[in-house]
């Protein structure tokens, strides 16, 4: 522990937010590939754990993260980060210039580009008070490293007004510049002035924040005595909330030759450019790290990693968890044991007369195996699951895969949407006890930590934490995940951007598109006649109205969609023509299985609506589903 | 010597559906969350943080508006932190909360706090009697005293009670007396505790002062002159200390009462204050109580967790010293520590001496601390010209 590192007397305050990641972080492949000494594009939803990533990259993350176990292989990193968090008041304060002032277009950025570099300036801050913090000098030393930086910072910087040389009053110094720039802007706004606003405002609005960044990090350089070529990493977080041209800009650094300065920029799944240029490319400028699972093997790694964040939660919850199995806690997601227990509640006269099942199943996919009983049994009461079995050679009344192709192509192909048809098909049923287990229970949440490790500490508070070797029931994990399923989904309806108003009609992200998806979904694959191509994901085709197009983005970003295929990071159409599956978070709500098998185009699940709705059949959809009507 | 000082608990029950909007403190709430009960929360945190007392005080308000299960539960809380505590001694006062002065058609305004238990406002039967009937008594606890004053000795009624408080000249008269008779200089800690604040404390608010205690600056004027290093009292809510003639006046936050406090940047708080073995001089411990979270030490300026009194060190002096230690460092920031090392005095100064030396330091010699005083600084530097 370093000795001078408690002379701060808000020393604990400070840093608490990342002493508390460090102690929960678990190492990934993304977090190295963020220690490259490149520009990188991280890429997710909400709650994908970006702010985390970026926050161990940072001084004080990497203090922590050694002062938990000193193995860690951290030292290698070649640069020093300053975590950038972003502000929603750009974009409000851009919003409000430009609707209230009625300015152009370039002093409204002008200012949004200052409130950026006030930002900056202040991470900047942070992180020089955290070096020293975190330095290895002694405590007189720290004094008069401070002194020295506070001190060149505030000439370079030409902040007269503070004349006490501390990295925090320089802080308070910047925030009171921001606040003047404020009460200029509402003294133009409500005192009717003649002047125009850019004459009111004072010279420093005009700074550019690389400039202000290259000057600072100097200054540092030279009190400390640092090589000249030492690296620092831009972490810029949250970006996709400032306004776009600022994103633009920042994109167009990715390509800088100043390889000083790296750029690590958070953003959501899929960058939409809209009408603007980049002129840095994927590859070659900047690589991306993707931080949802979109394929098998980023399935496989996020089960792995998955496992280690829920060991972690054990471990704070109960101190009586050395060496425990998350499958002795969770129990393990076996689709046998599901149809089994939905076997178990039929008639007896169905059970013994009709399918001749007397509890228990033999392997595989023959007689007597579940899949036997649980088709057997579905071709009973679902003709068309009978009609789909006959006309692929089976015998409805035998289901029997007497080869391993259509054991393959047909029996284990179509087990979880049969399973799904058995469980939910014409039958009321709220909650069965059918979402539990592992990994079931990491797969739902798509990559998504916050998810995860919300779901479960959900589900431990349900049983005393003495108590943790005994098995939590399934009813339990079920009625926790399809709560915390309709919790999710009442935050993205509730989300600020989520609902958009045309016409005086207000159409919202989760209860108009998402809930047109997913009952589509659910129609197809549960409820109407069964189809060996009943979609789980879905295409956006050209067409489809702009507004929406923007309210998926806002899906995309919130995690109610997930984003397959990702190809492009960067693209000038957005999420048109990309591929999407509903989050699996949210599956539970809608009784869809969490998977992703063919392929719909949104606008086919859009005039689905539309066609049922002037049938008599449900809401119509409150918004034109292409501009041409718009 | 260490009290700890728990004030103005304004514990009630609430009856279902009904709302508490003054108190945190409800009689007939649950213990856990642990960080959701004040004094759940504040046993815990004594308990992680090894704290203890030699003394427990309460400065009146047990109760809320004369709730009779209120001043009960309260109490009995109070007893409960004294044995978490470990403290040796318990001592309470009444405050115009605990007395049923509005009567109600009920019973003479004191018969339940007189009654209620037979350990309040001490242990003792034969001094409690004293208290209630003159008006206060002293305790003599080891190398302490405790001068207690019954400030709501007059709320008999609402009518007297709406006169304010008041000690009467014959009882200023009794406590010099007694004093002198029975020799209490030897005591080497001499503590008062009353409810009401013996002298002005206009609220951050400014809500008009109108209920200090009558004759209070005579009070003031005896203690200081018999050597007492505390008045402490309840009562405002909001926390002040102040010195009067070497003497420091404490208004002690309250413990769990939020009126008054709305908007102010203050919270609940208790309080632990160290003194020295000279009995004048000492530190003051403050926690402030944040919902969800308990009792937490945060840096607020308006009253800070970390508080000096009784030293008679001359603000001019100190920044003089600090002025000197810093020129022999050829300009570069100094240390506080060196400071604290050269000069131990300047940590029992109280906030307003540390903001007239603050002053001092820039005027004469361009120098700031950092942090600001009335907190904890950690350094002292040069202003840039």
């Amino acid at each position: 522990m370093n000795k001078g590192l408690l002379i701060y007397d808000t020393f604990n305050a400070k840093y608490l937010s990342y002493r508390a990641i460090a102690e929960s972080f678990v190492l990934n492949d993304e977090y190295r590939q963020l220690q490259g000494n490149n520009n990188v594009l991280l890429m997710g939803p909400r709650g994908c754990g970006k702010t985390t990533l970026l926050k161990m990259l940072t001084p004080a993350g990497l203090y922590y993260l050694k002062s938990r176990d000193n193995n860690l292989k951290i030292d290698n990193i070649g640069f020093t980060s300053i975590y950038i968090p972003s502000d929603i008041q750009w974009k409000n304060q851009l919003d409000f210039l430009n609707v209230r002032l009625k300015e152009s277009n370039k002093n409204c950025e002008l200012i949004a580009q200052y409130l950026f570099a006030v930002n900056i300036q202040i991470a900047i801050c942070k992180t020089f008070l955290s070096i020293i913090d975190f330095g290895e000098h002694g405590s007189q030393e720290k004094l008069n490293i401070e002194y020295e930086v506070a001190e060149g910072l505030i000439r370079e910087w030409k902040i007269n007004e503070v004349n006490v040389p501390v990295i925090d009053q320089i802080e308070l110094g910047l925030l009171r510049r921001l606040s003047n720039v404020n009460s200029i802007i509402n003294e133009s706004y409500f005192s009717d002035s003649k002047d125009p606003l850019i004459s009111l405002l004072p010279k420093y609005v005009y700074t550019e924040f690389y400039d202000l960044v290259r000057v600072a990090c100097k200054v540092f350089e030279s009190v400390l005595g640092l090589d000249k070529e030492h690296k620092w990493s831009l972490c810029f977080d949250e970006l996709e909330i400032a306004p776009k041209f600022l994103q633009i800009k920042l994109m167009n650094y990715l390509r800088s030759v100043d390889q000083k300065f790296l750029f690590k920029i958070t953003t959501t799944p899929l960058f939409n450019l809209e009408d603007y240029v980049v002129d840095a490319s994927q590859g070659n400028d900047f690589g991306t790290v993707r931080l949802w699972v979109y394929d098998t093997n980023g399935k496989k790694k996020w089960e792995q990693f998955g496992r280690e964040l829920i060991l972690n939660r054990i471990k704070v919850f109960s101190s009586d968890s050395e060496g425990i199995q998350l499958e002795e806690v969770f129990g393990k997601y076996i689709l046998d044991d599901i149809i089994k227990s939905e076997l178990d509640e039929l008639s007896f006269e169905i059970r013994n007369k009709k399918l001749n099942y007397k509890g228990k199943f033999n392997q595989g996919t023959g007689m007597g195996s579940s899949v036997y009983y649980m088709f057997k049994y579905l071709t009973m009461v679902d003709s068309s699951f009978k009609d789909f079995l006959s006309r692929r050679g089976v015998d409805p009344d035998d289901p029997v895969a007497y080869d391993y192709m259509t054991s393959k192509r047909i029996f284990l192909k179509y087990k979880v949407d049969a399973v799904y048809r058995l469980v939910y098909r014409k039958r009321g049923r709220r909650n069965p006890p059918i979402h539990y287990g592992i990994p079931y229970l990491i797969e739902v949440c798509d990559g998504n930590p916050r998810l995860l490790i919300g779901l479960v500490e959900e589900i431990l508070s349900n049983i005393k934490s003495n108590n943790i070797s005994i098995k939590i029931p399934k009813n339990i994990q079920s009625n926790v995940l399809v709560r915390e399923s309709i919790r999710h989904y009442n935050l993205i309806e509730n989300y600020p951007d989520s609902t958009i108003v045309v016409d005086d009609k207000e159409f919202n992200l989760a209860n108009d598109l998402i809930d047109a998806i997913a009952s589509y979904m659910h129609g197809k694959i549960v409820q109407g006649d069964f189809s060996k191509i009943s979609p789980s994901t879905f295409r956006v085709d050209d067409g489809i109205n702009h507004k929406m197009i923007k309210l998926l983005e806002i899906g995309l970003a919130l995690g109610a969609i997930i984003y397959l295929d990702p190809i492009e990071a960067l693209s000038s159409k957005g999420v048109v023509g990309k591929r999407f599956k509903l989050s699996g978070f949210l599956a539970p709500m809608f009784k869809v299985p969490n998977r992703t098998l063919y392929e719909v185009n949104l606008s086919s699940i859009l005039n689905t609506k539309i066609k049922t709705a002037d049938s008599g059949g449900g809401k119509q959809l409150k918004i034109p589903l292409s501009d041409d009507w718009d | 010597m260490k009290v700890c000082v728990v004030s103005d608990l304004h514990c009630r029950h609430v009856d279902f559906g009904e709302e508490s909007r003054e108190t945190l403190l409800i009689s007939n709430m649950p213990r856990v969350p642990v960080k959701h009960h004040p004094v759940s929360a504040m046993i815990d945190i004594a308990e992680k943080n090894g704290i203890t007392a030699d003394a427990l005080v309460c400065l009146g308000d047990i109760g809320d508006r004369a709730d009779y299960q209120g001043i009960i539960s309260g109490w009995g809380f109070i007893d409960e932190i004294k044995r978490q505590l470990n403290a040796k001694i318990c001592l309470g006062i009444p405050g115009n909360h605990d007395i049923n002065s509005h009567k109600d058609g009920r019973e003479d305004a004191f018969e339940f706090i007189k009654n209620f238990t037979a350990d309040f406002p001490t242990n003792d039967n034969i001094i409690n009697n004293k208290f209630w009937e003159e008006g206060y008594c002293y305790i003599c606890h080891e190398e302490s005293l405790f001068l207690l004053l019954n400030s709501v000795h007059n709320h008999y009624d609402e009518e007297s009670s709406a006169k304010g408080s008041m000690i009467k000249p014959d009882v200023l008269d009794k406590i010099e007396r007694e004093y002198d008779e029975k020799k209490y200089c030897e005591y080497n800690y001499k503590i008062c505790l009353t409810h009401h604040h013996p002298i002005k404390h206009s609220n951050i608010k400014n809500y008009k002062d109108s209920d200090s205690i009558e004759n209070g600056d005579e009070l003031v004027e005896i203690l200081i002159k018999k050597g007492f290093a505390m008045i402490m009292h309840g009562h405002k809510h909001q926390p002040r200390i102040v010195n009067r003639g070497g003497m420091a006046i404490f208004a002690t936050g309250s413990f769990s009462s939020i009126s008054n406090l709305q908007s102010t940047g203050l919270n609940t708080m208790f309080h632990l204050v160290d003194f020295c073995e000279d009995g004048k001089r000492g530190k003051i411990d403050s926690w402030e109580y944040i919902l969800n979270k308990g009792w937490v030490m945060r840096l607020n300026e308006l009253f800070p967790k970390y508080i000096g009194f009784g030293s008679d060190i001359e603000p001019k002096y100190v920044a003089l010293k600090i002025n000197e230690l810093f020129e022999k460092g050829d300009g570069k920031p100094l240390l506080y520590d060196h400071v604290i090392s050269e000069v131990p005095d300047v940590e029992f100064l109280m906030p307003e001496t540390l903001m007239q030396l603050s002053e001092i330091l820039k005027d004469k010699y361009a120098l700031a601390v950092d942090p600001e005083y009335p907190l904890q600084p950690n350094k002292v530097i040069k202003l840039l010209v």
